[in-house]
């Protein structure tokens, strides 16, 4: 089994299973369930909706957060399908989007152009590209659409080129989106004005009662490069750019900024 | 498979067991880790790939007693209980309903821990749709729960410390903030 191979934390391996005295005690009931192989227990996982159920499990011991978080559980979007019947593979972004249980992860294989154009993402997702580096997997959005991604739900992405041809990378509609180590670019010289990476229209902030724990709509962004556009981001709502930090490498800017309201 | 009733040397599911048809079908034998000796049709045993292998990819003669030291008695009288209603419904088309009814009752009485204990089982026997529909029920039980219920349930130690929690809280904060505005 090739769990945890990849991964550098201690490594579970399969257990055969032990005979428990008929003697009850919890300690024999801890016993059971940790007896169950990585297999077995992720297995056990799938079938939680990510949220609330498998982030409440990765929160009960080391173990069960190293398999509940898992990449084994993660969708996967790759170009070239093997095997039609295998579950969790998906030909394209929007199929494993409309797949996607709130809150799971979508990983999408490196290497290849993946089309993007106009997608709305309306459930809590993490799309995390599958490169080592975020310019092995790309986003394309062609010219007919606004924009690659539309977000209008907290989400989180990694580790992916998003290329809007015209038009903006990503659009911000509410939620919390959460941008790390990416690579946004747009067209170099742009006539149309919306042809910026990211562009925010959220606005006030959702009045919720104090009991329930809420966050503001933002965007935070960290270590992305932003190339082209005519501006690194528009807003047309009620976010400000905060806490501003530019590294100015020899052919590109790499950038950390949030986005709240002030 | 024979349609004509007339024809007494074709066996099928149909047809019904008759005592003829029993002594011509082969048994196998294992014995458990108690020792209990169990004598399995031969089309339910082969459900049950460990034994499936040790028989048939090992050419072993059906003589052979097969030990299966890491499962109780228990544990297999409840697997072919599944295992035999499942070749019974295979044969059946439409069996939906009925396999639904059989399922519930199978894991009505099932404490958490013979559930567990059971699923270890299939696991090792490798029967895949037994397996499948075991780690279901115990996702089940975890479904909408919060996590020191969880725990209590299963008896797992919390071996997180404070500060390991709340980072892993923290570290998802794009998956459980905002919650109930996203969940529609």
């Amino acid at each position: 089994m090739e769990v945890g191979e990849e991964l550098k934390q201690p490594k579970w391996k399969r257990s055969v299973p032990k005979r428990i005295s008929s003697s009850k005690s919890s300690s024999s009931l801890s016993c059971l369930i940790n007896n169950l192989d990585d297999g077995c227990l992720m297995h056990i996982f799938s079938f939680l909706s990510p949220i609330p159920d498998r982030y409440n499990t990765a929160l009960v011991c080391h173990r069960w957060l190293f398999l509940a978080c898992h990449p084994r559980l993660w969708l996967r979007v790759e170009q070239s399908i093997k095997d039609p019947l295998e579950p969790g593979v998906f030909p394209s972004i929007e199929t494993a989007v409309a797949a996607a249980r709130p809150g799971d992860t979508i990983l999408i294989s490196a290497g290849g152009r993946h089309l993007a154009s106009d997608i709305q993402i309306k459930k809590p997702l993490c799309l995390i590209g599958g490169g080592e580096l975020p310019d092995e997997t790309t986003l394309i959005c062609s010219r007919g659409a606004d924009s690659a991604l539309e977000f209008l739900s907290t989400c989180k992405l990694a580790n992916l080129t998003v290329k809007a041809e015209l038009g903006s990378c990503l659009l911000h509609r509410s939620g919390r989106l959460t941008i790390d180590g990416c690579v946004l670019q747009c067209e170099t010289n742009p006539l149309d004005f919306l042809s910026v990476p990211i562009v925010s229209t959220a606005s006030a902030q959702t009045v919720l009662s104090s009991s329930v724990k809420c966050l503001k709509d933002g965007v935070s962004v960290s270590r992305t490069r932003i190339e082209g556009g005519a501006k690194a981001v528009s807003t047309s709502g009620y976010l400000t750019l905060q806490r501003v930090r530019v590294i100015y490498a020899r052919t590109s800017l790499v950038f950390w900024f949030d986005m709240e309201q002030q | 498979m024979s349609t004509s009733t007339d024809n007494n040397a074709s066996i099928t599911q149909e047809s019904g067991p008759s005592a003829a048809v029993q002594d011509i079908q082969k048994k196998i034998v294992v014995r458990t880790a108690d020792g209990e000796v169990f004598n399995l049709k031969e089309e339910v045993a082969m459900e049950i790939d460990i034994i499936k292998t040790f028989f048939q990819e090992d050419s072993i003669s059906y003589e052979t007693v097969m030990p299966l030291p890491n499962v109780e008695g228990w544990e297999m009288v409840k697997v072919i209980e599944y295992c035999t209603k499942h070749v019974e419904l295979k044969h059946k088309v439409d069996g939906y309903k009925e396999r639904k009814a059989f399922q519930a009752l199978f894991v009505q009485n099932l404490s958490t821990k013979s559930l567990l204990a059971l699923t270890n089982t299939a696991n090792y026997l490798e029967v895949k749709y037994l397996l499948d529909f075991l780690c279901q029920a115990v996702s089940e039980q975890i479904k909408n729960k919060d996590v020191d219920y969880v725990r209590e349930l299963f008896g797992v130690e919390n071996d997180f410390n404070d500060e390991e929690y709340e980072q892993v809280k923290a570290e998802a904060p794009w998956a459980h903030e905002n919650l109930n505005n996203d969940l529609h």
